[in-house]
């Protein structure tokens, strides 16, 4: 085909836009940056770049970093906070500095802004590019909020990348590497595993797999379980929350000082007894060597998985703080016949490729980083089972559509639930979030048609369409939180806040400002028709004013003005809640009067495999 | 099908098989147009994948989203509509399977109106037979052996399968894919019980 190249979209390397690269850790994070074709770490104000990814609210000071770990109160503070983002990072299980309730997502939020005013003091000059790692492991749920993290700290996501494919794209530009590598990237709280190859400028994904939730940290617990057992005879299970967690803070400060001496001497103190015990590596290797054979195993089922063979691969490279413990390499070796290279710094070199990739995205490259989804999606069918409809490992950017159509005559509403995860059940798969497409033609059974449309951009997000063909009636999803805001939407808002803003603070307190705004009036929206059925006409006027004015009030930056009118518009459809919550309750009523007490469980089949019944279930909708 | 099309920015003619336009350089919103085509290779099942590789390579240097992040919301769109294209061609291409059923439907084949090959007694049996040989394998050493037999019979139908595409015998071309993703299954089962 006759292609013309494109021009580089940047002029001259003078005015080169700045990208930060942040490795958000478990338990260290690394900022980096290319200024003017050098590379340079963010310094912290000890002049670290490891920034331990503590967070400490206390006496209305917040306090991170390295600003906390010497201190007595390190054991009050939050540690491994990335790991909640694989479980419910929206609940509100931490208190900060004034004693308010918030979420695992709003204390990342706090970190980022540290982390963005450290990169800012270390340059001098404002910073709002970045583009952030995350597990290549990690689902969908788990990147939105990440991403979401970010841009309430005001910092615009260029681009989220893989882990372990940030590691490689550093360590192949770096040492001019080509040919198929394996990236062993066992971190603070996740493990992840990916097969690369390399060649003039491309870095392409093959397969990537690993476990969200196997890490350094759990090593530590397995050590402190372990020393407990073996010189105090107690179950560690049996000790209170606060002994545990001081057991493993300092089995963690042993397991470090284990990677530079084999054998030492340490009083360890549980429940008031104090006995000083030989610490070896030995015994450490014996206490974790279960996970560390999960992740062999984890290795092992990858490169079974794609079909190449272990002597077409170059090597290993091994990345993540905990890729140091030696018997690992060991390991390595035991298992499968290759050169192990270990000849990178394994907690940069993350950060490293996400700066480099970061100024590539902004300053324009030949380079080119082709990554794969690490999870299934699909959506739940008849009997709980999962239909997928983008496996596992399809290269990203990925569109898929899927035609369905309705199981019942008559049927006018279709519910579909969207999932993750490789598992046959639904149950077992994560739930992204669902929808409903309504007002279907009222139709004979598997007649009607409609297309359910996957849309994974280059970010690993996913946005959910469906279409009844006829209609043209269709129902967008993408995967939220429960502040109910499109991550495109979100993205806009922040965008527009960094051309606007006076300053830092300021522009944090718009998008804030903007976002609740947003939420609640799409909220507003998707009830619509239940304010024009159960609203007297002048309450309706009044809301559609109220509306009218919030909207107006965020096309400007006047945060005082959006909350207040926020409110205005939350008290104008108070009775509106209210009657609604009558309403909902006499709905399931009637519901259950009309078709027993059952689940009404529809199903409906895959419109290009008509003799393999794929069944999802269904939600007959009331007729209004 | 092979109409030119105009470029949304500049207004130029745009032929069919080109997304980017030669006279301003933007990207052009994705079109119907086969797998082969858009890759930019010769239409054959005997492709040389190290050949169909380069070329995927080349377009997504052109066309991944990462080239246009900094540009306008659409062309950052057809960036992702365009690179998600490509990236579902070359994994259809890269497949002996789904690559027969392109050629299939090209030559005006519906692969689906003629399968066959469900009934035919001497394929199915073929199959049973090889299915039983590794179930009953009692040592891994003779459940290699029997997944070697299954890879030579692999490769034995990829070659009838390219011979009958040469003689333009789409019927019996039809037969040998449909025979070729049943092996294909069975391989990757055996595969899972090794």
């Amino acid at each position: 085909m006759n292609l013309i190249k494109i021009k580089e979209p940047m002029s001259s390397k003078n005015d080169a836009k700045i990208c930060l690269g942040i490795d958000f850790g478990t338990t260290n994070s690394v900022c980096s940056i290319k200024v003017k074709d050098k590379f340079q770490f963010i310094l912290d104000d000890n002049g670290k770049t490891l920034i331990p990814t503590l967070i400490l609210y206390n006496e209305k000071t917040k306090k991170f970093g390295n600003q906390i770990i010497k201190n007595e109160s390190y054991f009050n503070s939050i540690f491994s906070v990335k790991r909640n983002f694989t479980k419910d990072f929206d609940k509100k299980i931490y208190e900060d500095q004034n004693g308010t309730k918030i979420s695992s997502m709003e204390v990342s939020k706090d970190f980022f802004i540290y982390l963005k005013n450290l990169c800012e003091k270390n340059l001098n000059q404002n910073v709002f590019d970045c583009v952030i790692t995350v597990p290549a492991y990690f689902d969908e749920k788990a990147r939105s909020g990440i991403m979401r993290a970010a841009f309430m700290a005001g910092l615009r996501v260029r681009r989220l990348i893989n882990e372990p494919t940030a590691a490689a794209f550093a360590y192949g530009l770096e040492k001019k590497k080509k040919g198929i590598f394996f990236v062993y990237d066992l971190g603070g709280g996740t493990f992840d595993v990916s097969l690369l190859k390399l060649s003039d400028g491309i870095f392409k994904v093959i397969a990537t797999s690993g476990d969200p939730n196997l890490g350094g940290d759990d090593f530590d617990i397995l050590y402190a379980k372990w020393l407990v057992k073996k010189y105090f005879k107690i179950d560690f299970d049996s000790l209170n929350k606060k002994e545990k967690l001081k057991l493993v803070k300092k089995s963690k400060l042993l397991k470090e000082k284990l990677f530079e001496t084999q054998t030492f001497n340490e009083k360890l103190k549980v429940n008031e007894c104090v006995k000083e015990i030989e610490i070896n590596i030995k015994d450490f290797n014996k206490a974790i060597n279960n996970l560390i054979d999960s992740t062999i195993k984890i290795s092992l089922e990858l490169l079974n998985e794609v079909d190449v063979e272990i002597n077409k691969i170059e090597g290993f490279v091994l990345v993540g703080g905990s890729s140091r413990i030696k018997c690992i390499s060991e390991k390595i070796k035991e298992n499968f016949e290759t050169t192990i290279f270990d000849d990178v710094n394994p907690d940069l070199v993350v950060s490293k490729g996400a700066a480099l990739h970061g100024y590539e995205l902004l300053n324009g490259s030949d380079n080119v980083l082709l990554d794969v989804t690490p999870l299934s999606l699909g959506i739940e069918t008849m009997g709980g089972l999962m239909e997928k409809i983008i496996s596992r490992n399809t290269p990203i950017p990925a569109i898929k559509e899927q035609t369905f159509t309705t199981h019942e005559n008559g049927q006018t509403a279709i519910k579909f639930l969207i999932l993750q995860g490789e598992r046959e059940t639904s149950s077992n798969n994560r739930k992204l979030g669902e929808f409903i497409l309504s007002n279907i033609q009222p139709k004979p059974a598997g007649i009607p048609r409609i297309t359910v449309m996957f849309s994974l951009d280059a970010d690993g997000i996913l946005f959910v369409t469906a279409k009844d063909e006829e209609t043209g009636i269709q129902n967008k999803l993408s995967v939220k939180t429960n502040d109910d805001l499109d991550l495109n939407d979100m993205r806009k808002i922040v965008e527009s806040s960094i051309e606007n803003a006076k300053d830092d603070i300021h522009q944090r307190m718009v998008i804030e400002a903007k976002v609740k705004a947003k939420s609640f009036l799409n909220e507003i929206e998707s009830v619509k028709k239940d304010i024009e059925l159960l609203c007297s006409k002048n309450d309706i006027k009044v809301i559609n004013e109220k509306v009218a004015m919030l909207k107006e009030s965020i096309k400007t930056d006047d945060c005082d003005i959006i909350n207040q009118r926020v409110d205005d518009l939350n008290k104008s459809t108070e009775s509106f809640a209210q009657k609604r919550i009558e309403k909902d309750f006499s709905v399931r009523v009637q519901y259950q009067m009309s078709f027993g007490l059952s689940s009404r469980l529809l199903s409906y089949y895959s419109f290009e495999r008509k003799q393999m019944p794929s069944e999802i279930h269904v939600q007959k909708q009331q007729q209004q | 099908m092979s109409v030119n099309s105009i470029c949304w920015n500049c207004g130029n003619d745009i032929p069919p098989n080109l997304f980017l336009c030669q006279k301003c350089n933007k990207i052009q919103p994705p079109k119907q147009v086969d797998e082969f085509k858009l890759m930019g290779i010769s239409e054959t099942f005997d492709l040389d994948l190290d050949e169909l590789e380069k070329a995927y390579l080349k377009l997504q240097q052109l066309f991944h989203p990462d080239k246009y992040s900094q540009l306008s919301d659409q062309e950052i769109k057809y960036s992702t509509l365009l690179s998600s294209m490509i990236n579902e061609a070359y994994q259809k291409l890269n497949s002996s399977i789904s690559r027969a059923t392109i050629l299939l439907k090209l030559n005006g084949f519906n692969p689906h109106s003629e399968d066959k090959s469900f009934n035919d007694p001497g394929v199915l049996e073929e199959i049973m037979d090889i299915q039983n040989e590794f179930l009953e394998a009692e040592s891994s050493e003779q459940k290699k052996l029997s997944i070697q037999k299954l890879n030579l019979k692999i490769s034995e139908t990829m070659e009838n399968l390219s011979i009958s595409f040469k003689n333009k015998e789409y019927a019996i071309a039809n037969k040998l894919n449909v025979k070729l993703s049943y092996l294909e299954k069975i391989r990757i089962d055996f595969k899972k019980q090794l």
